[in-house]
């Protein structure tokens, strides 16, 4: 037993007490012990009260959760993968894909004749699933035909930039109104869904999770590279597979539904090396899920501003966060070295 | 020795625009233009073309076979004229109050006009379409030649200011939306009547305009013991509510309109960005939501976000929105007549909040959701 | 010291291989037979581009023989699963690979990811086997260093620790040695040896090093342009010249007197007397140094060492070229 053995028990801890802090923080403030009194009697002492904790904090409290961990996993998994410490959930063109379909549908929608106010978060979620999913089956479609990992990495960039011009072109040739819709999706939100995407969320993040926790020892193996990997027995081609289904889903899915969140996925699985100073993945997962989950609901308490009227979008708060987490990371250590 | 000479140039320019005779014709409400006359001439000068503009724009109108100095002028305009462009809808009343409807020669996306009268000479073939993209197409508006164009500076077409000067094309700034009091929108009238040689009939049909409005504002003055019930405005994207500003155009009109505006403590002239649990907490009782988007019904509004059921507004059925006219290609003539007619869009919102002041009148842009 | 009557650990016969590269056959090696054996060191030598490569590409299976067999212990390469051949062969690569932030202990534990479950936690046989490794290449004090703060040579035994707790018949290493200094190339190959006797391994290293091979090397496999694989032990291989053949021109020829590659330049010999050790170094400074010819007989005396010429005496080689050189007529 020694130091490192508290870390799990300190990061369950830190993870209740930002949960807490995250409900407790937000435009109306609200006194902590009315939430607690609130939510386990279910007596509220204004309706309002009641409204803003179980619709609105709540759900995107469990969101930030949710998000945190599945874009910290799929991170890791990238960044194991392609041996390359600035790997993130989002460098196969998930993100661009997500984007592609949400803008089809705000952007082009309006064209084809969609009223603006029939796009609701429902059809957000799915047209950013769908969109996620064709370009995944693009890059799939390449990972299949292609031997070489650094390949598929170039070619999911390549992706990336070419749907990301699809898009310009779309918004280019789009209303005011249309653009504006499209700017605050990719801004992300965590506050924009309702129980029941809440629910769905959380099973694709269940689904998403899955493999990841059944290949933690194959994970191990790819850190010496993909041909010592097989030379000790792991299939190689199966996990690329089951790395782009895991982040397909995890990384998709929270786009589709939370928009583009960015530098969770990137700077996380970073922080989880430093502080567990390992680099086995038994201990990485769970750690990098831990972190991803509590720095998100502090990114997202930080950006309620609260006592202000407004709120800053999420992506901004992480990116804000995390680029200097990683600089920092950068300054002072090697990372490739540090893996 | 160079800078010199620019600086010669640049004053002598100043100069000669100024040398004409002319006396300045004062305006009632609008901030962002101010109009001189001449003896066979106007003088335009836009000041506020858009939002924090420092540039002045100086147009000179010229009447029928008037030869004058054009130097230092950003437009010359030669009376007639034969067919001109325009590129915001909120331009195409203008034409239709003036009876020249035909002089519409080309606009961008014709599918978003909803005039009758403009639609009827688009179906005949006689407008040019300027293309989707976020400005007119500049080959497009030279290859046409029109008489003129006006320039809305919502879109981007302030970059193709030099190009349609160099290609001769006059190109005139309507800075119209940054004007705040209602009536000061509604004013821009005249700027296009000087610039179709109609200055005295858009002189009249804003006198008739102003009147309708200060009328109708004159109920709610003037009532006794007045309950001001309060009005909740605004959708939410993701977890964002977009409202108007209370210093903006529509907020005003609501506070002439004998409403109390939840978001009046919130300044700013453009659109508030405010986060879902603030409004939940200010606007949860609010009497009436109006001006929620373009939403069929309550039904498929509570079904769209179902975190707008929990106002009482909703709850209450009093939700109006502005979607009472639509085109028949979709525009909404909200967008379109609303910043000439502030005086129906006020008397809709004294017909919504206050019934019993207007028995009589129907609601014209606004209607209730089911 | 090689049974006949045993089963080669692997086994090449009669193989073809080579490339498809758009659509044309490359064919690079053709009818190579060997035996690779247990408790034997092999080292296999050629000149860069003869088709090593290729070959270990075949043993890994990554690419499929186009004619003949591969046998690991008996059984064909292409029958065998990648799960079966992790636990038969073991290998080192070339590649450096080195995650930073892991330790000594736990990259040789990574050797026994073929023989643990789903989770890859270690059970006792495990711990055991990773405990052996890591004694056999003698790097306990070593096991809680992370692999970014230890030196090139002892990130190298990790490996082999690594590839030993594999637990294999066959451990195959790529040019272990490049990139490390002499006494760590000395250290690793003897350690490959030791391993290769004491735990009746088959350990085939494709090396450059033949010197450090010749001293090691139970078994030779030289691979030629254009001839057969010629194996054999490297002493016969010596002695016959045939180790020769790994050389490409006649300038260099392998001294079995002296056990290492000589430039054969135009024989020159200079008229010095003394004991032969140090006649051999003279004349391979005088040869360096470029010069042409003597006039007189030198004479060389060690303890302490001097030279001698027209009654003249130096005190070292290079003085004795200064001296050459600033009186050519001498």
């Amino acid at each position: 037993m020694n130091f490192r053995s508290f870390l799990f028990p300190i990061a369950g801890f830190l993870l209740v007490l930002s949960f807490l802090l995250n409900l407790s923080l937000g435009s109306v403030s609200i006194p902590f012990g009315e939430i607690v009194r609130g939510l386990f009697t279910g007596v509220w002492e204004k309706t309002s009260w009641e409204q803003i904790i179980l619709n609105y904090r709540l759900p995107k409290a469990l969101v930030a959760i949710c998000a945190g961990i599945g874009l910290s996993l799929s991170g890791l998994q990238m960044q194991t993968f392609f041996r390359n410490p600035l790997a993130g959930p989002f460098v196969l063109g998930i993100s661009s894909g997500a984007g592609l379909g949400v803008s089809i549908l705000m952007l082009a929608g309006t064209a084809l004749g969609i009223s603006l106010a029939g796009i609701n978060s429902w059809a957000i979620a799915t047209a950013g699933i769908l969109g996620a999913a064709l370009v995944l089956s693009g890059v799939s479609l390449v990972a299949w035909k292609v031997k070489d990992s650094m390949t598929l990495l170039i070619v999911g960039l390549m992706f990336g930039s070419a749907v990301s011009a699809v898009i310009s072109v779309l918004s280019y040739f789009s209303g005011a109104e249309a653009l504006k819709l499209f700017t605050v999706w990719s801004m992300g939100s965590l506050g924009a869904l309702g129980w029941n995407q809440v629910l769905i969320l959380g099973v694709l993040i269940g689904i998403g999770l899955v493999p990841v926790f059944l290949s933690v020892k194959s994970y191990n193996a790819l850190l010496l590279g993909e041909n010592y990997a097989r030379s000790m027995g792991v299939r190689t081609q199966k996990m690329r597979w089951i790395m782009i289904l895991s982040t397909g889903t995890l990384a998709g899915g929270i786009t589709a539904f939370c928009g583009p969140i960015a530098f969770i996925g990137i700077a996380v699985p970073h922080i989880a090396r430093m502080i567990w100073k390992t680099s086995d993945h038994a201990l990485l997962f769970p750690g990098s899920a831990l972190l991803g989950a509590i720095l998100l609901l502090l990114c997202d308490a930080v950006g309620q501003l609260p006592g202000y009227s407004s709120t800053l979008p999420i992506n901004a708060v992480t990116s804000l966060v995390g680029a200097p987490i990683v600089i920092s990371l950068i300054l002072r250590r090697n990372l490739s070295r540090d893996f | 020795m160079n800078l010199s000479l620019v600086l010669m140039l640049f004053s002598c320019q100043k100069k000669e625009s100024s040398a004409l005779e002319k006396t300045q014709i004062p305006l009632s409400y609008a901030q962002g233009f101010e109009i001189f006359k001449g003896d066979n001439f106007f003088e335009i000068h836009v000041t506020q073309g858009y939002t924090g503009a420092e540039k002045e724009y100086r147009y000179l109108v010229m009447e029928k076979e008037a030869a004058l100095p054009t130097e230092g002028f950003d437009a010359v305009v030669q009376l007639p004229i034969s067919s001109v462009a325009l590129t915001s809808t909120t331009q195409i009343p203008h034409l239709d109050i003036l009876g020249e409807t035909t002089r519409l020669g080309a606009f961008p996306n014709l599918d978003l006009i909803s005039s009758h009268s403009t639609r009827d000479w688009i179906a005949q073939g006689k407008v040019m379409d300027l293309g989707r993209g976020p400005s007119a197409n500049p080959e497009l508006v030279i290859e046409l030649e029109p008489s003129w164009i006006m320039i809305s500076t919502l879109g981007e077409d302030l970059r193709y200011l030099d190009l349609l000067s160099q290609a001769g094309i006059p190109a005139v700034i309507n800075g119209e939306y940054v004007e705040q009091h209602p009536l000061g929108r509604a004013e821009w009238i005249k700027f296009t009547g000087i610039l179709l040689g109609k200055y005295e009939q858009a002189v009249e049909e804003f006198e008739r305009i102003e009147l309708a409005y200060l009328e109708a504002e004159k109920l709610i003055s003037q009532a006794q013991n007045l309950a001001r019930p309060q009005v909740l405005s605004g959708v939410m994207y993701q977890d964002i509510w977009y409202a108007p500003g209370a210093e903006s155009w529509g907020a005003r009109i609501l506070e002439n309109a004998g409403g109390d505006y939840i978001f009046s403590s919130q300044g700013g002239t453009g659109s508030l960005q405010l986060n879902y649990e603030f409004v939940l907490d200010q606007a949860l009782e609010a009497d009436f939501w109006i001006g929620s988007a373009d939403f069929p019904d309550l039904k498929s509004m509570g079904e769209s976000e179902p975190r707008y059921r929990a106002f009482s507004a909703w709850k209450a059925g009093k939700v109006f929105t502005y979607t009472a006219k639509t085109g028949e290609s979709g525009g909404l003539e909200y967008f379109e007549l609303g910043y000439l007619r502030p005086d129906l869009i006020l008397k809709d919102l004294i017909k919504i909040l206050h019934p019993e002041l207007l028995p009589e009148y129907e609601l014209y842009f606004y209607q209730k959701l089911n | 010291m090689t049974d006949p009557k045993s089963i080669p650990a692997l086994q090449g016969k009669s193989l073809q291989l080579g490339y498809l590269h758009q659509g044309v056959r490359k064919e690079i090696l053709s009818d190579l037979n060997f035996d690779l054996y247990s408790g034997e060191l092999t080292c296999l030598l050629g000149p860069n581009g003869v088709g090593k490569s290729t070959l270990i590409k075949a043993i890994l299976g990554q690419i499929a023989p186009w004619k003949g067999e591969l046998r690991l212990q008996g059984s064909p390469i292409t029958l065998l699963s990648l799960e079966e051949m992790a636990l038969k062969l073991a290998v080192v690569l070339t590649e450096p690979v080195f995650p930073g932030n892991m330790t000594v202990e736990q990259l040789v534990a990574l050797g026994r990811t073929p023989h643990t479950g789903w989770s890859g936690r270690l059970q006792e046989k495990d711990r055991e086997a990773v405990e052996k490794a890591i004694s056999r290449t003698k790097i306990g004090y070593l096991r809680a260093e992370r692999l970014s703060e230890i030196s090139d040579g002892q990130r190298q035994k990790a490996m082999i620790a690594r590839a030993i707790a594999q637990d294999g018949a066959v451990i195959l290493l790529d040019e272990p040695t490049a990139h490390l200094d002499l006494v760590n190339r000395f250290e690793i190959m003897q350690l490959l040896r030791e391993i290769a006797q004491e735990e009746q391994k088959a350990i085939l290293v494709v090396t450059h090093d033949l010197e450090i091979a010749v001293e090691t090397a139970d078994q030779f496999w030289l691979m030629t342009c254009g001839n057969p694989l010629l194996t054999g032990s490297p002493e016969d291989l010596i002695l016959s010249g045939k180790i020769n053949q790994l050389l490409p021109s006649q300038k260099y020829q392998y001294s079995p007197k002296r056990g290492r590659l000589e430039v054969q330049e135009d024989i020159m010999e200079f008229p010095v007397q003394g004991p032969e050790d140090l006649v051999y170094w003279v004349q391979k400074a005088l040869k360096k140094a470029k010069i042409l010819g003597i006039p007189t007989e030198i004479r060389v005396k060690e303890n302490p060492f001097s030279l001698e010429m027209n009654s003249r005496s130096f005190a070292s080689l290079e003085e004795f070229i200064q001296f050459l050189k600033s009186n050519p007529r001498s």
